[in-house]
């Protein structure tokens, strides 16, 4: 099913779990106890982002609620909570996926870190409704602004080492469906 | 139609924002029931990480191994800097080991003289980090320790000099310590020369704030900080480091613990803090033939190292 210049679709979501699973690993190594004055990239979110406009199809709902969820449970946030912002996010992302195939790369990039911040305000603006405690804020914008950076580097390299990129206009799979 | 060309695409399309709609709904699910009854959530994130994180044990060790080998590789270049910095170190040591000496000795004779035990029911039970938390906003480290070894919930975790933390979340190969610096973390200290009761409120910052002072002119930077064992869940006296004062003229505890390099903690086994329950009783002279029980057990020195005030230490949960 898979041809040489793409890889399978099955093939990409076993990727994408692994990516993200290999993210959360490197998240969890004990190298540092003091807390950070910076906080890095939300890579998982970048990786769930980057491919939702590339290969939509190989990243189904479920596989994004479940790595989300996990990711929730190890990192000791509320669980749940960032899933479904995640999953909500993706989906936008899923239907702006056409519009966007033909855009270049700035005004992806916009739409994505202009989603991304608005996810973020929603994840506080929840967690003080249901009154958990907040993140400092210094660090959530310090996750923010690195994350943003962070995206066309994820870009760039699941261009490399996956082959992912936006579909053409009309480009259409193996099996002649359009993609 | 230019939007939706395919005839596939429009016929999932409905049952797509279906599942959307259940799975969110779910996810919210959890989060609520993780509001409400977060106790029994957090079992079940103990259980999952149980499950998960040792799995990886085998690959994180020699991954983590080769991080820090390359972190000293780069400590290698500064070597002649630091070579004079230890040795200038060393001499300063040297001064402090001769005061230590002649501090032990006269402890040695003041507790003597004071006829006073080390609490003999502290013993410990050493374990490995295994994970951090991974999150910049919560500070806590995975202990390959958990049920099996007889951890409990509440117990002290230190390093080989200060406090590091207390056990929360308990699974059965493994357990989460919430670090002084987290911001859940709030426990009961003195600072020692004056005796001043605070509690240290972890801020996320590594110098967690003491708040809560009873009279803060008698607290100087530099004094020590110790547990206090108030509220029952420490035990009382375990250093936890020294006063400083940041910019702001804020009280603040410089941990005593190596909270960059945490990589072997002991759990000490606390004994739940004894109750006095009974209250006085009226001491009197013995008229008839029968004794008073209460005024007996007055009369034996009442030896329990710490009193409970039984009031429960301000609850962390870990979420």
């Amino acid at each position: 099913m898979a041809d040489s210049e793409f890889p399978g679709r099955w093939v990409l979501t076993l990727g994408y779990v692994a990516v993200c699973a290999a993210l959360m690993f490197t998240r969890l190594l004990p190298l540092d106890s003091l807390p950070p004055s910076w906080a890095g990239p939300d890579l998982v979110i970048c990786v769930t982002m980057a491919w939702m406009l590339r290969r939509p199809d190989s990243v189904p709902m479920v596989v994004i609620a479940a790595v989300a969820l996990m990711a929730d449970l190890l990192f000791q946030r509320p669980p749940g909570l960032w899933a479904a912002i995640t999953l909500g996010l993706s989906d936008f992302l899923r239907r702006r996926e056409e519009g966007l195939r033909d855009a270049p790369f700035p005004i992806e990039w916009g739409v994505v870190s202009l989603a991304f911040v608005i996810s973020k305000v929603l994840y506080r603006v929840m967690q003080t409704l249901f009154v958990v405690p907040n993140e400092p804020l210094g660090l959530t914008l310090t996750q923010i602004v690195v994350t943003i950076a962070a995206y066309p580097l994820v870009v760039l390299t699941l261009n490399t080492v996956f082959k992912l990129r936006r579909a053409a206009p009309g480009e259409v799979d193996s099996l002649g469906h359009k993609r | 139609m230019a939007k939706h060309g395919n005839n596939g695409e429009d016929y999932y399309a409905p049952l797509r924002r279906l599942g959307l709609a259940v799975l969110i709904l779910l996810l919210s699910a959890i989060f609520l029931v993780w509001r409400i009854d977060s106790p029994r959530v957090e079992r079940f994130r103990m259980a999952v990480i149980d499950r998960v994180v040792p799995s990886m044990d085998w690959a994180m060790a020699p991954v983590t191994a080769t991080v820090e080998l390359f972190r000293d590789l780069q400590s290698y270049r500064r070597l002649t800097e630091q070579n004079a910095e230890l040795r200038r170190e060393l001499q300063q040591m040297k001064a402090w080991k001769e005061a230590a000496l002649q501090l032990e000795q006269e402890n040695a004779r003041l507790l003597d003289l004071n006829n006073m035990r080390l609490d003999p029911a502290l013993t410990k039970i050493s374990g490995e980090v295994l994970a951090d938390s991974g999150s910049p906003f919560r500070q806590s480290v995975l202990l390959n320790v958990g049920a099996r070894d007889g951890i409990v919930d509440g117990w002290a975790t230190m390093d080989g000099i200060g406090l590091v933390g207390r056990i929360a979340g308990v699974g059965e190969r493994t357990s989460r310590v919430i670090l002084l610096t987290d911001t859940n973390s709030r426990v009961p200290v003195s600072v020692q020369p004056s005796g001043q009761r605070a509690m240290i409120v972890g801020d996320n910052s590594p110098a967690p704030p003491l708040e809560f002072i009873e009279n803060s002119d008698l607290v100087r930077p530099g004094d020590r900080v110790v547990s206090s064992g108030d509220g029952g869940v420490f035990p009382a006296g375990l250093l936890v480091g020294q006063v400083a004062q940041d910019r702001n003229g804020r009280l603040r505890v410089r941990l005593a613990a190596d909270y960059e390099r945490l990589k072997f903690l002991k759990v000490l086994r606390s004994q739940p803090a004894e109750d006095i329950g009974t209250h006085g009783g009226l001491v009197a002279p013995l008229t008839s033939s029968e004794s008073f029980p209460d005024a007996v057990d007055l009369g034996v020195p009442v030896d329990t190292p710490e009193l409970s005030t039984g009031e429960p230490e301000a609850s962390a949960n870990g979420g």
